[in-house]
This record gives structure tokens, sequence and C-alpha cells, in this order.
């Protein structure tokens, strides 16, 4: 670099001078310092020509420039002094040196730059621009519309539909969805499977329109709508020659709100005016349906009511006749048995849709005042989701295989590592979330869809877990196919359509790993690779959001296969309607396991002593050195117990240490889960304590209590089991119990079991 | 966000391309359809809740201005 000129002539700084020659009796040498002189050349410099700058910085692009503090600044000026007087060739080759220099330039810059090229008939190198941008920011919404342009202008039809769906996804507004809808108005219509989709209404819901069609078209469908005019439902639907008929649809949906039906709804409807509107509407529903299933081959698709203000009865409602909320609630009852038995029509649940998104959010007062339009903007992407349920199976778009990954995906950690035993699966978190998980998964099945393992491992890892792991709900039994090895998943999963004997388009991909999900995504974009959150506490909700498991009716193999597993569905739906209180616990089926405690439930008794409150009788925080200690220790017994009832495993649940001493145990702790409080488990655990103690001989059983703020629920427990106090210093009482005399129990319904954890050994 | 700004995000045009006078009559999206989604988008981006009767008003970018200013946006 060539050297900068060091000013050795103060008048040469002009009138601050005097100041510098102040500063520099301050910080000797500082204006020495050529650095700081290079700084403001290259302003000046940038200021008078940006290329002649953009030459030199090219030149010694060897130099280290990192002391050069003002660097970032100056290359981001520099840059946009290009963009107004250089030439795109110019802004390219500073950005090279900007990403040699790990300089970060804005969006902006580039999208600029992008745009420059476009004026200059460059549009590849515009492409390659934006498509650097969005590879970093997928959601830069400013780089997609450019990007859209150009594909309009090379006539790229296919891309250009392609973008306005990645627009939709960087910002899911009305205005951008309206934006797309009207765009694609203008292109050819893509390559899809059409589909016509009617919709008649009794109030403005044309913006359903532009979100419905963007799901359309992220599955590949190419829709088509027709929008009746406003609140013409009725004669569209009556007369044969309807626009409606001509347009031949596929599905039509039927939306129409109460209070345009039965106006009184949102005033003050007597009882008579309720049994009356209830027999006109679903009359007038069941009619309009006929009609319309008689005149096309249409799915017909009708929406619930809903209610969407308060009750005029406030929270007296549900115990009047007249109540509002019962009786919309039955009439929706009314019309789904109505609709029932008809083959092609269907009860949306709207009401249920809207609970989902929040009625609150999902209405727009004002929207609704001034143009008609009851439901909000929020409600409209959810409700046009909830569309696509229909429309799927319709067009044959239901998947009939889930391909699962393992390790992070139906159980937390890798079993590889940790063994079977270590992996987070079980009733308590981290472990509970994938277990419900699995239950959604085990639900799939019941409707008839297949799953299947595609997981990176080695097969005697897996299988002990999948045969003999307490806590599975998904069993071997459960897959139809299963590719445990170390070979590409692309591959593996080839294999299992090949083995099902199903297209991959029916398959849906679920994987925790990002790397697998892109891996699949580019060999086999047939397969639908679903997106699944870092959180495992949201993979339920996400499967659940899928709208791809949708049958429009159950065949007769769905209903055998249904059959098998009613009889597990038929244990749970089982009300209790106990009469007495030892009924209710008999119904319980309660099944405890108390035993000493075994090493490997030592990080879930730690937790225990550090989180448990409530029913905690000494709250003392033990470590893991402790506990290890105490389980080492032969003078020490630790006990778990274990408690599952008709309905869930609760797992270890409570622990006690009991310290023996000659001729008396002492009981040191003694806690419980809150979540079985009340089931009088603690009875079955105390009785075993004094039975062990007898069997050993022992005559005196001491119990410690140290009052906490939390656990007064169990200050009389040692009391109320017939111990006498024999020591209280305020904080610390001593409670004794003389075995001989031992009327501790387990009450009779509880059954107690020994242990046969299958992973056990 | 400038009122322009929010303006050109919903109408899908350039900011630096509107003014004060740019109008329902000078914009093509500006529709019927099209004032709904402005008034939701204001709404939103300035969190207040217009009355009917200033959303009717709210024809052109000054007097969108003048109402905001009535609802303490500044």
């Amino acid at each position: 670099m060539t050297q900068p000129r060091v000013p050795d002539d103060s008048a040469e700084m002009g009138e601050w001078s005097e100041l510098i020659a102040e500063i520099e009796q301050d910080y000797p040498g500082n204006s020495r310092e050529p650095i700081r002189y290079l700084s403001f050349l290259l302003e000046s410099l940038t200021a008078q020509s940006p290329e002649r700058t953009l030459q030199l910085l090219q030149k010694h692009q060897q130099t280290d420039l990192r002391p050069l503090r003002s660097l970032p600044a100056l290359v981001n000026t520099l840059v946009r002094q290009l963009l107004a007087k250089g030439t795109p060739y110019q802004v390219e080759e500073l950005l090279v040196l900007a990403t040699a220099w790990q300089i970060p330039l804005p969006v902006e810059i580039h999208i600029a730059l992008a745009k420059a090229w476009i004026q200059l008939s460059e549009l590849n190198r515009a492409r390659t621009v934006l498509q650097q941008v969005l590879s970093k920011t997928p959601a830069a919404s400013e780089a997609l519309h450019v990007l859209y342009e150009l594909a309009m202008m090379e006539k790229r039809t296919t891309e250009a539909h392609a973008v306005l769906n990645q627009l939709i996804e960087a910002d899911p507004s009305l205005s951008t969805v309206a934006f797309a809808y009207k765009e694609r108005s203008k292109l050819p219509s893509n390559s899809g499977q059409p589909v016509r989709l009617a919709l008649l209404s009794s109030y403005v819901l044309d913006q359903l329109i532009p979100y419905w069609d963007f799901e359309c078209r992220k599955v590949g469908l190419a829709p088509e709508f027709y929008v009746a005019p406003f609140n013409q439902y009725t004669q569209e639907i009556l007369n044969q020659n309807s626009a409606l008929y001509n347009f031949n649809p596929h599905l039509v949906f039927l939306a129409i709100s109460i209070e345009d039906l039965f106006p009184e709804f949102t005033g003050y409807p007597s009882s008579e005016d309720l049994n009356k509107a209830k027999e006109d509407i679903t009359g007038n529903i069941l009619h309009l349906v006929k009609e319309l299933l008689q005149r096309s081959s249409a799915l017909v698709v009708v929406s619930d009511f809903v209610s969407m203000h308060h009750s005029p009865h406030g929270i007296l409602d549900n115990r009047l006749p007249q109540s509002l909320l019962r009786w919309t609630a039955e009439l929706n009852k009314t019309l789904a048995d109505t609709l029932a038995a008809q083959e092609r029509a269907f009860l949306l649940p709207l009401t249920e849709v809207l609970n989902w998104v929040g009625k609150t959010k999902a209405k727009n007062p004002k929207m609704d005042y001034m143009a008609s339009m009851r439901l909000s903007e929020a409600a409209l992407p959810e409700l046009a989701r909830y569309c696509m349920r229909y429309v799927k199976p319709l067009k044959g778009l239901t998947k009939k295989c889930l391909v699962l990954d393992l390790d992070g995906t139906l159980w937390g950690g890798i079993v590889g590592e940790l063994g079977p035993e270590g992996i987070h699966l079980g009733p308590t978190a981290p472990g509970k979330e994938y277990m419900d998980f699995q239950r959604a998964l085990l639900n799939l099945t019941r409707r008839g869809i297949l799953l299947a393992i595609c997981s990176k491992n080695n097969p005697e890892d897996v299988l002990p877990v999948l045969r003999e792991h307490k806590y599975m709900i998904l069993r071997e039994e459960h897959f139809g196919a299963m590719r445990i090895n170390w070979r590409n998943k692309a591959e593996n999963i080839k294999e299992i359509a090949e083995e099902l004997n199903i297209g991959l388009d029916s398959l849906l991909f679920i994987d925790d790993n990002p790397n697998e999900r892109e891996l699949v995504r580019q060999v086999l974009p047939e397969v639908l690779t679903v997106e699944l959150p870092r959180d495992p506490s949201r993979y339920r909700m996400t499967l659940e959001n899928l709208s791809d498991f949708e049958l429009l009716a159950i065949t007769k193999e769905d209903e055998m296969r249904i059959a098998q597993y009613g009889a597990i569905g038929k244990r749970h739906a089982m009300r209790n309607t106990a009469a007495s209180l030892d009924d209710y616990f008999y119904s319980l089926a309660l099944r405890v396991i108390i035993e000493p405690a075994k090493p490997e439930v030592l990080n879930r008794l730690v937790q225990m002593f550090n989180k448990t409150n409530q029913f905690n009788l000494t709250t003392r925080r033990y470590q893991t050195t402790d506990v290890e200690r105490f389980l080492k220790s032969s003078i020490s017994r630790v006990y778990t117990l274990e408690v599952s009832d008709r309905f869930v495993d609760h797992g270890v649940v409570g622990t006690a240490i009991v310290h023996v001493e000659r001729n008396q145990w002492r009981i040191d702790s003694l806690l419980m889960s809150c979540r079985v409080m009340g089931l009088t488990v603690e009875q079955a655990f105390l009785a075993r304590i004094c039975e062990d103690a007898l069997d050993a001989g022992v005559t005196t059983l001491l119990g410690e209590f140290i009052p906490s703020k939390k656990n007064h629920p169990v200050k009389d427990f040692y009391c109320q089991n017939g111990f006498t106090l024999q020591s209280d210093d305020g904080g610390h009482q001593i409670w004794e119990y003389e075995l001989a005399s031992s009327k501790v129990k387990t009450p009779p319904w509880i059954t107690l079991t020994e242990n046969k954890l299958g992973h056990d050994r | 966000m400038t009122v322009e700004e929010l303006v050109g995000k919903v109408f899908k045009i350039n900011p630096e391309e509107l003014s004060d006078t740019s109008s329902r009559n000078t914009i093509e999206q500006w529709d019927s359809m099209g004032h709904l989604a402005l008034i939701t988008a204001l709404e939103e981006q300035f969190q207040v809740s217009i009355s009917i009767t200033d959303a009717m008003e709210m024809a052109n970018i000054r007097k969108i201005k003048d109402v905001l200013k009535e609802y303490g946006v500044r």
C-alpha cells in the first residue's frame, strides 16, 4: 500500500489545527497514527470518486485493513455511491471485497443491485443476486417481489407460481394473499390437477378465496373458484340454470351465519321462538342440501352455526330453558345428524375452527358492520386450511403412510449412546411429550394410516426399545415397514414405498434432523416432508394440524382395523359414576409398586427431592452425591413408589429414605408428587415401611416432620396414622410409632404389584 | 413505518411514488376491498381502532394522516 502522507505541517488542518494540537498534548502521537489519516483520506476520496476508491481497495486487497475500524461504514457508503453513480459490475466487485472482509451489507443493497442488473437486461445476474439473498433470508419479501417480476419477464410460469407461494409464506397478510391471487389470474395456469370450488354464503366471505387458492397451490392443485353473488345462495341452489351449476363444481361450501337465518338470535328469543327456529333452520338447510346433491355431483360442505355474541342471559344461560348456548349446540347436533344421512354432505365445524383461532380474534366487528364480513383476517387462513381437509381426500391427496425417524422424533436422545434406560420417554417430562406424540400417531393408525420406521441406528439398539420399553406406545406390530440401518434415507424411503406397494406421493416423512429433511425434500420431492419444530412439545400439535389424513368415509377394512382397537377405546371412554368415595377409589383400579430404589432411577429421585414441595415431610433437598450415598449405604434404605391407574401410568412418583438405627427405624424423608395426592397411595407406602420394619424385628418407627411454607397439606400425616409426638422444637418434629400395635394398612382398593419392567434385565 | 410505506406495502407500490394527494382515484388497487385491507393494516400498524365514519373519510394519504393524528398517532 502507498504509505499515506502524514501531515507534518499543521497548517494543512486549517482551522482545527489548534484544537488538534491541544488533543495531541493529552494523547501524544495519536495523530501520527497513519491509520486514522488513511481513514480520513478514504472517506474524502469516496465522496469525490467512488470508482477510484474501489480501484485502490482492489489493488491493495492483500493489505490487512482490519485496524481500520471505519471500514464497514466506508464500504456501506461506497456501495451506495456506486449504486448511484457507478455500474453494477463495480458494485459486485465491491461485494466480493466485502465478503472477504466479512462485512455484512443490508438486504436492500442486494435488491438494488438486482434491479440495476435488470435495467441492463442482465437477468441471470439479477437472479443470482436474489437467490443469494434468499438463501440467507428466505423471508425477504422485497427480494421475492423482484424475483417474481423477473419470472414474469422471462415467462417462467411454474417459477412465478412458486415465488408467489414463497411470498405468502413470508408475509401471510390479506394484502399479500390478495396480490398473489390477482397476479395468478394473469399467469397461465400451472400444470396441476384442476379443482372447481364454489362458495355460497349469507355474508361476505370473498376474502377466503385467496387463502383457499394458496392452500390449493401449495399441494399442486390448479383451483378455479366460483363465488355466488352476495346472499343469493338460495336462488343459486334452486335455479337449475344458475351460474353455480354451469360452473360444475367439485365442491360447494355453503356458509350461512345464524343471524341471517334467525335475526332474533342476537336479541332475546323465547323458548317458543327457539323451538320453531330450530325446526325451520334444519328443514331449510336440509332442503337446500338435497337440491344441491340432486343437481350436481359436488361434495357439499356446510359450516355449522357459531354464536359470536355473549348470551343475553349471562351466567344463568345454561340454567334456562331458552339457553342460547345450548340451543346453538343442539342445532348443530341436529344438523350433523341430518347431514350424516347424506353420503356427500358434511358439516364443517366452524365453531371448532374459530375456537382454535380464538373468537375475539376471529371476528372484526368493524368489517362486519362496514362490509358484512363476519370473519376476520385472522380466521380466514385457518378456515382455508380446514377446507383443505375436504378437498384433499376428494382429490385423492390423502397420505397413506407416515415414515418416522426414531431418535429425537419418537423419543428424546440417541438410543445407541444412552441405551433404552437413558432415552427420554416416560410419564414425566422430558419424555411425556414424546409419549403424547406417539399416542397421536397411534390414533392415526386407527384411521387406517400406516406407519413405517426409517432410522439411522443399529437394529440391536432399537429393537429392545420397540419390544420391551415400558413407555413405548408404538410397538413393532404398529409398523408396516422398518428400515433401521446406516444407509441414505431417500433410498430407504423408496424401498418402504415399494414394500408397502404405495406411491411415493402417498408418503409423509417426519424427522427431527433438518439435514435429513432437506435431503429427502431434494431427492424425493413427491414425498411430503413435514417441517418439524425444534421443540418436541410442539410435535403432537404439528401432526394434528396437518390436513393430509382425512377420509370421506370409512371402508370395511378400516372398520376391521378399528374393531381391533375398539376394546382399548371402550376402556378409556368408561365414565366414572361412583356413588361413594370408596367406589371412586375402586373404580380407579390403582396399582402400586413399592420397592428398594434401583440405580437407574437416580436422576428421577434427585429431581423429586428438589422439586417436590407439598407432599414432602422434611423438604431435604438431596443432590446426586447424597442420594448415591444413601443407595450404597447399609444403614439406609431408599424406597420408590410407582403408581398407575385405569387411565395413566404415572411412573415413579414418590420416594422415602429410612435410616436403620438399632431398635428403631427413622423416616428421614418421605415425599410424593402432587399428581398422585388424594389417591390414598401414601397409605400403601407407609404400610410397606411398617411391614419391612416389623420383618426386620424393629419395635419403633420414628417419623420426622419439618414444616415449610408449602407442606402444610401433610402436617397431620403422622398424627392421622397413629404416631405420637415425641419432641417438637418448633422447626423439627419427631413422631413415634409402636410397630407391635401397627394398624397402618394398604387400602383394599390398591393392588400391590411387582415391577416387571420389560427393560429391566 | 410511515403512512406512505404502509400504503405502499398494502397496494404493492413503491412508497416513493406516493404523495399526500395519492388517493382512491390515483391508485388502481385502492378499491373497496383494498380500502378494508388498508384500514386493517393501519389499525394493526398503529395500534388504534378507527371508527367507521373516520375510515370512510380516509380517501387519500393526507386524510389518513389527519385522522391518525386525531387518534394520537405521531
